[in-house]
């Protein structure tokens, strides 16, 4: 990607949300080296997400949609290229310090939940603050808010076996929050839920994106998920294939404002290596 | 037991406590600084109850070792002590003919050799001795004996023992050692023995199965000479006697020997009890060294030799163990590597999930080193107690 194509991008998110740019990725390439095999899951992925934006990644699977979205959180180290999250290149830092950053700027919610078991729901939601160094009153503090806004008061001094998925995902939801990151990263946030529960976490999602202005990136296969973002970020083979502005209708449904942003850029697998 | 391993017990269990408190305080400072951390490592004991067993009972089998061994390397000590004491009886130190002690260097060992190899000594010898004594202030009991062994037949039962120990004592014998006392508790007294009366040893009564009121026949260098037995004692009149044993009166052990006025054993009692006199033998030693110069005796002090050797034998022993011991808290160390390298996979998910959230793998180490710890705590507690219930029973099946 060129810097004026670059350029052009972030203008269009500047018009789509008033924040600043949040998240950039520059020629981002993992390949995953099974032995025989070379996977290319990413190859040059060019990505900015501006602040307060709720973007949709969405593509079949083994597109490299969750790929990118760990190599962006900072779980997973690119093969080759840059992630700055706030202006800060990620892989640039020492693991300490990257970890460190992430307790403070990111949250995280999975498909799975993937909470604690051996864990209460409170303690699952202050877990994030005090392994950020947050002291153990203000942490349950914080975690008693999350999960009292989140409807789960009743529930807090139960283990995740002891509640339904939509609770767990919310649960998952407010450890997310609890330690108010700028970016939460969702990987198939409703994947387990029934239509119930999915509508119930989005509206969860939307209303904080909307009141709190915190950056949500969902990687999620759902178009009824996607059609609540900001932005759809189509991808195939590890590269981006389309990028759209999502624009709610009045009467309802949706339109899409899409560019072809990488697809010419990115064909060669081994562009800008 | 004083030592392991050449290491004073009590600073090996200063060194062990310590860090048993350092471990303790870095638990509990982790846990507060960090209290969901410690409710992981806590809960997660309790998540896999095979698992944790396997820990404890692997933690365990050390402890358990450890303090069985420790325990039983105790018992040893307390046996070969208290064998060598029912031998010595009160008598802390022996002196003797410095050739007798370089030819035997056992002051029960002494043959009808004796006499060829000069190992008698005079009055004069004995009274410097006991004026050495006397002036140190150090010990509470001094008898001059006359000891050898010669062969003895019964005539009454026909039965015989090559070696017969002859311990010719004098009149206060008993009040300077242990009082002779006989099976049904009698106190036997030297002084109301005549020339031809002996009391016999239990052990030597038995052997030549004889019994109070029996004769028994001596060939000595003088010739064959009988005896009545006068009484069968049990315990007491030790001077390092296990063998069977005759005791008469000092005059005729002397003309049994052949060598009137002449002994060749003197036995020493520090002040103190049984144990505690052992604690002056240096300083009786050091109090008598120049009493036999320009002698020809050696001051020996037998009791702080055996209970010396009671104490290496128990530490050799205990020492062995602890080291099978060790190889089995090594193996027991890495069946736990293995099985927390296993429950580390097993929750490589959730460790993935603490980490996406922030936390370092300091952090992931703390929660498998918490629940390892008080994994280990528990072990530690269970352990010796399952040790001191194993040497009860192996106590009681040992009799």
């Amino acid at each position: 990607m060129t810097d004026s194509t670059i350029v052009d991008s972030a203008a269009k998110i500047s018009a789509a949300v008033t924040g600043e740019l949040i998240i950039r990725t520059t020629n981002l390439h993992k390949t995953y080296d099974t032995g025989e095999v070379q996977v290319h899951a990413l190859r040059g992925i060019d990505f900015e997400v501006a602040s307060g934006e709720m973007v949709a990644v969405m593509g079949p699977s083994g597109s490299g949609k969750t790929t990118l979205l760990n190599c962006m959180s900072g779980i997973d180290e690119p093969s080759d290229g840059e992630v700055l999250i706030r202006g800060q290149a990620l892989y640039k830092m020492r693991d300490n310090a990257r970890t460190d950053f992430r307790a403070q700027n990111m949250g995280f919610i999975f498909q799975t939940f993937n909470l604690l078991p051996v864990l209460t729901v409170v303690e699952n939601v202050e877990l994030p603050a005090l392994v950020a160094g947050v002291k153990p009153g203000e942490a349950r503090k914080r975690a008693l808010h999350w999960v009292e806004a989140l409807g789960l008061a009743d529930q807090s001094r139960k283990r995740p076996s002891e509640i339904s998925g939509g609770q767990q995902q919310r649960v998952a939801i407010a450890r997310s929050l609890v330690n108010n990151p700028a970016i939460i990263w969702c990987d198939e946030p409703t994947g387990n839920l029934d239509s119930e529960n999915q509508n119930q976490v989005m509206d969860v999602l939307c209303g904080l994106n909307k009141d709190k202005g915190q950056t949500f990136v969902l990687v999620t296969h759902s178009e009824e998920v996607g059609e609540r973002a900001d932005r759809i970020v189509r991808m195939r083979d590890g590269i981006i294939e389309l990028d759209c502005d999502v624009r709610q209708m009045d009467g309802g449904g949706i339109e899409l404002d899409c560019d072809e942003t990488q697809k010419t850029a990115s064909t060669d697998p081994d562009s800008g290596r | 037991m004083d030592k392991l391993f050449g290491v004073p017990i009590n600073n090996m269990m200063i060194g062990l406590l310590v860090a048993l408190g350092i471990g303790a305080v870095i638990m509990v400072v982790a846990s507060l600084r960090n209290p969901v951390l410690f409710k992981m490592g806590v809960r997660n004991i309790t998540r896999r109850p095979a698992q944790t067993t396997l820990i404890v009972l692997g933690l365990m089998l050390t402890t358990l070792l450890f303090s069985s061994a420790l325990s039983t390397g105790d018992t040893m000590n307390y046996s070969i002590k208290k064998s060598a004491m029912d031998m010595l009886g009160p008598v802390d130190e022996v002196v003797q003919a410095r050739a007798l002690a370089e030819q035997e260097n056992h002051m029960g060992n002494q043959t009808g050799r004796a006499q060829a190899n000069g190992q008698y000594f005079g009055r004069a010898e004995v009274d410097k001795i006991s004026g050495a004594l006397a002036t140190s202030g150090l010990t509470d009991g001094f008898t001059p004996i006359v000891t050898d062994k010669f062969p003895a037949v019964s005539p009454e039962s026909k039965q015989n023992l090559p070696e017969l120990k002859i311990l010719g004592v004098e009149s206060d014998y008993t009040v300077q050692t242990a009082p002779l006392t006989t099976t049904s508790g009698q106190a036997l007294a030297v002084g109301s023995l005549s020339g031809n009366d002996a009391y016999l040893s239990a052990k030597a009564a038995g052997k030549l199965d004889v019994r109070e009121g029996n004769t028994v026949q001596i060939f000595s260098v003088s010739g064959p000479r009988r005896f009545n037995i006068a009484g069968v004692y049990e315990s007491g009149g030790n001077s390092g006697e296990t063998a069977p044993s005759m005791i008469v009166p000092i005059r005729t052990a002397q003309e049994l020997t052949g060598m009137p006025d002449r002994y060749n054993l003197l036995l020493i009692s520090n002040r103190g009890g049984m144990f505690e006199g052992v604690d002056s033998t240096d300083a009786v030693t050091a109090a008598l060294e120049p009493a036999p110069a320009g002698t020809s005796l050696d001051i020996k002090p037998v009791k702080k030799q055996a209970l010396d050797m009671a104490e290496q034998a128990a530490s050799s022993f205990t020492s062995i163990f602890l080291l099978f011991g060790e190889f089995s808290m090594i193996a027991g160390i890495l069946l736990i590597f293995l099985i927390f390298v296993m429950l580390a996979a097993e929750r490589k998910i959730e460790l993935g999930v603490m980490r996406a959230m922030g936390s370092k793998r300091r952090d992931l180490l703390l929660v498998l080193a918490l629940e390892g710890i008080v994994s280990q705590r528990l072990a530690a507690a269970v352990g010796p107690i399952l040790g001191a219930v194993l040497v009860r029973v192996r106590g009681r099946a040992l009799g």
